[in-house]
């Protein structure tokens, strides 16, 4: 019965409307995504698009190892009928007050080996999607996606849209050096997007591949989509822990970062882990001014998808409640046009009732900086 | 108000000692000509200081660099799960809503006094 249940409210197809009651929901990231190159052609230099329209599509992406033999995408999720399908179960059921767009497959360019290919790619997509995307509603709001392999060139790219202030945040996916985020050669990245206000979205499935320096999980590889699905909160938990001990917030204290796509149940146990090695770590990092947890509750945020489905509420409240911080460290993301997306009522209905306004749409608003009020 | 705590040359160069003044548990520490004096129970668990680790403190003024130690800044770590205190202070590095409680100290002849009533210099 309650697997019913799930299915009809998580559904999207579903004709029930968003609002129940609820302040309009900030969506921190939905998908959009490109389907054939002559959709970014216009936006590439000449030499470019010649090279590159005349390869197989999608060559120059890492290409992922595993997929989900049924399928993770709501149907017409991509492709000629993408916005109609945007609009209609996004835009017009949830009704949400803005959306971010974030990027699906595109997001594995950001550790591509042929990097200067990807970035000439990853400029034309960020002009595709000012341009092409978020004219056609003004709810509509873009990321700066951004290559870790050539981080100066990222940084150009960040100052490129930064007067933009429909793009409001910076898009990475998997450490394309093998390094994690916490390491200095990815600091013109992130200081461009603190001088900017800009925050940087950290998305998990970017690493989802094998022609990449960086593995999917660790331990070895994993043989499944189902290993990898359940694992990818790896890479978050060790970019969480570099980036806080290696002191990226001491140095950018006006750095946010939000986490996509890795749950939010790990958080409390690897903080209180952090802060525990810290108080008899102390001198090996003197940098640091503050505990872990302070520096992770002030700049770090973490997306609802893919939170923990399979739990309880009862169950979810007792993680929350060790951990009440997180009112202020969930973002609503809904994670559409993905069949495990979620609708704003159905997280609000999974959350402690005084968290739902702070996780539905303050906290976006914040991480943002967006004013309050409705557009 | 100052008591006598032990005899100067009892306590050693780098390591702690630990005395009973006025009922209290004391651990007194020699650094870099000067003694200092703490309460003897780690607030982590209630460990005592008792073969503890006193070294200098590093500092940093830049993230990814460490600074050599100040001349009379040192720490000492609990024997059991290295929580480190300022010697000074009595302050967590970590934490400084953890002290251990510190007393001023001074040398009167060949014998080392604190002053119990003291409430020691904070964070």
């Amino acid at each position: 019965m309650r697997r019913r249940e799930e299915l009809v409210q998580t559904s999207p197809t579903s004709e029930r409307q968003a609002d129940r009651g609820l302040s309009a929901a900030v969506d921190g990231m939905a998908f959009h995504e490109w389907t054939t190159m002559a959709e970014l052609a216009p936006y590439l230099g000449k030499g470019w698009r010649d090279l590159l329209t005349a390869l197989p599509p999608r060559q120059v992406e890492p290409q992922p190892l595993y997929r989900s033999p049924l399928g993770t995408k709501l149907d017409a999720a991509y492709g000629e009928e993408e916005y109609d399908s945007f609009q209609r179960l996004l835009l017009d059921a949830w009704s949400p007050d803005r959306v971010v767009l974030g990027y699906d497959r595109s997001i594995l360019l950001t550790a591509s080996a042929s990097f200067y290919a990807a970035e000439e790619i990853i400029r034309a997509i960020n002009t595709w999607t000012a341009e092409a995307w978020l004219a056609r509603d003004e709810r509509l709001h873009g990321l700066i996606l951004v290559s870790g392999s050539l981080p100066e060139v990222a940084a150009q790219e960040i100052r490129r849209f930064a007067r933009n202030d429909r793009m409001v945040g910076v898009a990475i996916g998997a450490n394309a050096l093998n390094l994690t985020f916490g390491h200095p050669v990815y600091h013109p990245i992130f200081e461009a997007a603190a001088e900017e206000g800009l925050p940087v979205v950290i998305q998990t499935g970017s690493d989802l591949a094998a022609n990449l320096l960086t593995p999917p999980i660790a331990g070895g590889q994993s043989s499944s989509y189902g290993e990898y699905k359940t694992l990818n909160t790896q890479s978050h938990m060790s970019h969480v822990a570099a980036m806080i001990l290696q002191g990226l917030f001491e140095k950018y204290a006006d750095l946010r970062v939000l986490l996509v796509g890795g749950g939010l149940t790990w958080v409390p146990g690897e903080i209180w882990r952090l802060d525990y090695a810290y108080r008899f770590n102390h001198q090996s990092t003197p940098w640091l001014r503050r505990l872990p947890s302070a520096y992770f509750k002030e700049s770090i945020r973490v997306s609802t998808y893919e939170m923990e489905r399979s739990l309880s509420n009862d169950a979810l409240a007792a993680v929350l409640s060790a951990a009440p911080w997180m009112r202020s460290s969930l973002v609503y993301t809904s994670g559409f046009p993905n069949r495990d997306c979620l609708a704003p009522d159905d997280v609000a209905s999974r959350l402690p009732v005084d968290w739902v306004d702070d996780v539905v749409r303050n906290n976006a608003l914040d991480l943002f900086r967006w004013p309050e009020g409705n557009l | 108000m100052y008591v006598d705590a032990a005899a100067t040359a009892d306590v050693p160069e780098t390591g702690p000692l630990v005395v009973q003044v006025a009922r209290r548990e004391i651990v007194l520490v020699r650094w870099d000509g000067q003694v200092y004096a703490l309460r003897n129970i780690c607030p982590h668990q209630h460990q005592s200081f008792e073969s503890g680790v006193v070294r200098g403190q590093f500092d940093s003024v830049a993230v990814g660099e460490i600074d050599a130690a100040e001349p009379g800044r040192a720490i000492i770590a609990c024997p059991w799960h290295r929580w480190q205190f300022d010697l000074a202070t009595g302050s967590c590095l970590a934490d400084a809503s953890y002290r251990v409680r510190s007393y001023p100290t001074k040398v009167e002849g060949d014998r080392v006094l604190i002053d119990i009533g003291g409430s020691g210099r904070r964070a």
